[in-house]
C-alpha cells in the first residue's frame, strides 16, 4: 500500500460493517484486486474484528455505576403483572382470610389435618420413619398423632394389608373409637414388630373424627379402597384425605413398604 | 412469586445492555483506535472506561443509525485519547512513534526526525485547539480524507481543508524559526 492508495481504516471499518454504498464497494473490492497490501491490511482487521471479545466484566462493572437508571427492570411493562401477582399472593399469606375458621364455621380451607407420627427403632437407633420406606423383619415400631382442634374428638387407627384390615387401637372390632385430647401430641402405647417375612405394601390409616365411630362404620368409609388392592402411591410423609360423605373427618395413610 | 423471582432471574441474564451490542459489533475497532495513538497497555485500559462511560451517557442519541454511530465512536475515541496523552504527558514519547511511522505529517522535514523536530511537534500538538488536533491526527496518523473527515466530523469540507492549511503554516513557522 502506498500513501496515493489513501484506503483509511475509517474506509476499511465501513467496508467490515457493511456500511457502504454499492459504488463505493465495488471500488474498494476492484482496487484490493490490484493492491496486495491493502488486501493483507483488510484481512487483518477482518481478523482483528472476528476475534474481538467483550470485556462483559467490565462492562457489567461500569453498567452498575453509570448505567441509566430508566433501564430498571421495573419499568418494563411486562413485570407487572408478575409483580401484582407476586404482591396479591404476599397479602394472601399475610391477611390469611381462612385464618381460624372451623369445619362448622364459614370458611373453605377448614380445620387443619392431624398429624401422625410413625417411630422407627432399627438396630437400636430410633428415628422417625417415611411414608412409602422400606421395613424389615425385626423393626420396631410406634405411632403418636396430633390434632389441633378445639372439639371433642376421636381415633381409630386400623392395619391393612391384601387380605384383611385389622384394628390397631382400640384392639377389638367390638369398641368404638378413641376419645383423644385435642391440641396434644399422644403416643400410643406399645410397639409393634415386623416379626414376619412378607412382601409388598402395608398401610396404617388413622380415622379421626369428632364423634365415636364403630368398626364397620370406619371400614365402610374406606370400602372404596379396600375392594381390590394395588399398590398405593407412596406419599412423602402421611397422605392426608378428606372423606366427603364418610363420618371420618380425615383419614391419614402412612405405607410401609416390606420386603427387600 | 417464583415465577417472578424466576422471571428476575433469567431476564437480567438474558438480556445484553445496549452498551454491551455496541461493542460486540464495534468493539475491535475502539480498542485498535485506543491501540494506535496511545501505544501503551496501562492507558488503552482506562481508555476504555472512559469511553464507555460516554457511550453509557450518549448512546441513546445514536440509536438505529449506523452511519452515525460509526463516526460518534471514533470522536470519543480519539478525543478521550488524546485527552489521556495531555493528562498524562505522553506526548513526546506519541509523537515520536507517530513521526517515525508517519513522516508526511510535517512536509517541511521529510527527512531523518531528529530531538528538535520532535520536541516541536509535541509543542505544536500542545497549542491546538481540540477539534484541530483530532483533524491532524485523522488526516496523518489515520491516512483519513478530506471528505471522511468531515462527514465522520459532521462538518464542512472547507472547514477541513482551512484547519490543515493552519495547521501546515503553524508548523512551517515553528520549524523555521531560528
Amino acid at each position: 500500500m502506498t500513501h496515493s492508495c489513501e484506503l483509511s481504516d475509517y474506509r476499511i471499518d465501513r467496508h467490515l460493517l457493511g456500511m457502504e454504498s454499492h459504488e463505493e464497494r465495488h471500488a474498494l473490492q476492484t482496487h484490493l484486486q490490484q493492491c496486495e497490501a491493502c488486501l493483507n491490511k483488510v484481512e487483518h482487521m477482518r481478523q482483528q474484528q472476528q476475534a474481538y471479545q467483550v470485556p462483559k466484566r467490565l462492562v457489567r462493572k461500569l453498567e452498575k455505576q453509570y448505567g441509566p437508571k430508566s433501564e430498571s427492570i421495573f419499568q418494563k411493562w411486562f413485570w407487572w403483572p408478575s409483580l401484582a401477582t407476586a404482591t396479591a399472593a404476599i397479602l394472601l399469606l399475610v391477611a390469611n382470610p381462612f385464618k381460624g375458621k372451623d369445619h362448622d364455621g364459614f370458611g373453605i380451607k377448614g380445620p387443619k389435618p392431624p398429624s401422625l407420627w410413625v417411630a422407627l427403632q432399627r438396630q437400636g437407633k430410633i428415628r422417625l420413619a417415611t411414608s412409602g420406606e422400606r421395613f424389615f423383619p425385626k423393626d420396631k415400631i410406634r405411632l403418636a398423632y396430633r390434632w389441633k382442634t378445639k372439639k371433642e374428638c376421636h381415633v381409630f387407627i386400623l392395619h391393612r394389608d391384601a387380605k384383611r384390615l385389622t384394628p390397631l387401637f382400640p384392639e377389638t372390632r367390638q369398641e368404638k373409637s378413641l376419645r383423644i385430647q385435642p391440641n396434644t401430641r399422644v403416643e400410643l402405647p406399645g410397639s409393634f414388630e415386623m416379626d414376619d417375612n412378607k412382601k409388598g405394601y402395608e398401610e396404617l390409616l388413622a380415622c379421626f373424627s369428632q364423634h365415636p365411630l364403630t368398626f364397620q362404620q370406619v371400614k365402610r368409609s374406606l370400602q372404596p379402597r379396600t375392594g381390590k388392592h394395588t399398590p398405593p402411591l407412596l406419599p412423602k410423609r402421611t397422605h392426608v384425605t378428606p372423606e366427603a360423605q364418610s363420618p371420618c373427618q380425615f383419614v391419614l395413610l402412612f405405607i410401609l413398604k416390606r420386603g427387600n | 412469586m417464583i415465577v417472578f423471582l424466576l422471571g428476575l432471574f433469567f431476564s437480567r441474564r438474558k438480556e445484553p445492555s445496549p452498551v454491551e451490542e455496541l461493542l460486540s459489533r464495534y468493539g475491535y475497532l475502539l480498542e485498535r483506535r485506543c491501540r494506535r495513538i496511545l501505544r501503551d497497555d496501562s492507558l488503552i485500559d482506562d481508555a476504555m472506561q472512559e469511553i464507555l462511560v460516554s457511550m453509557w451517557r450518549s448512546h441513546e442519541q445514536y440509536r438505529g443509525e449506523p452511519e452515525r454511530i460509526l463516526g460518534w465512536l471514533y470522536r470519543i475515541t480519539t478525543n478521550h485519547c488524546l485527552r489521556m496523552l495531555s493528562r498524562h504527558k505522553r506526548w513526546a514519547e506519541t509523537a515520536q512513534q507517530w513521526l517515525e511511522e508517519h513522516p508526511q505529517c510535517l512536509q517541511s522535514k521529510p527527512q531523518a526526525v531528529s530531538a528538535e523536530d520532535l520536541l516541536t511537534l509535541e509543542q505544536l500538538l500542545e497549542t491546538l485547539e481540540e477539534e484541530d488536533r483530532s483533524i491532524v491526527l485523522y488526516r496523518y496518523i489515520d491516512g483519513m480524507t478530506q471528505d471522511e473527515i468531515a462527514k465522520m466530523l459532521e462538518i464542512t469540507r472547507d472547514r477541513v481543508r482551512h484547519r490543515l492549511k493552519k495547521f501546515q503554516r503553524h508548523g512551517l513557522l515553528l520549524f523555521e524559526s531560528p
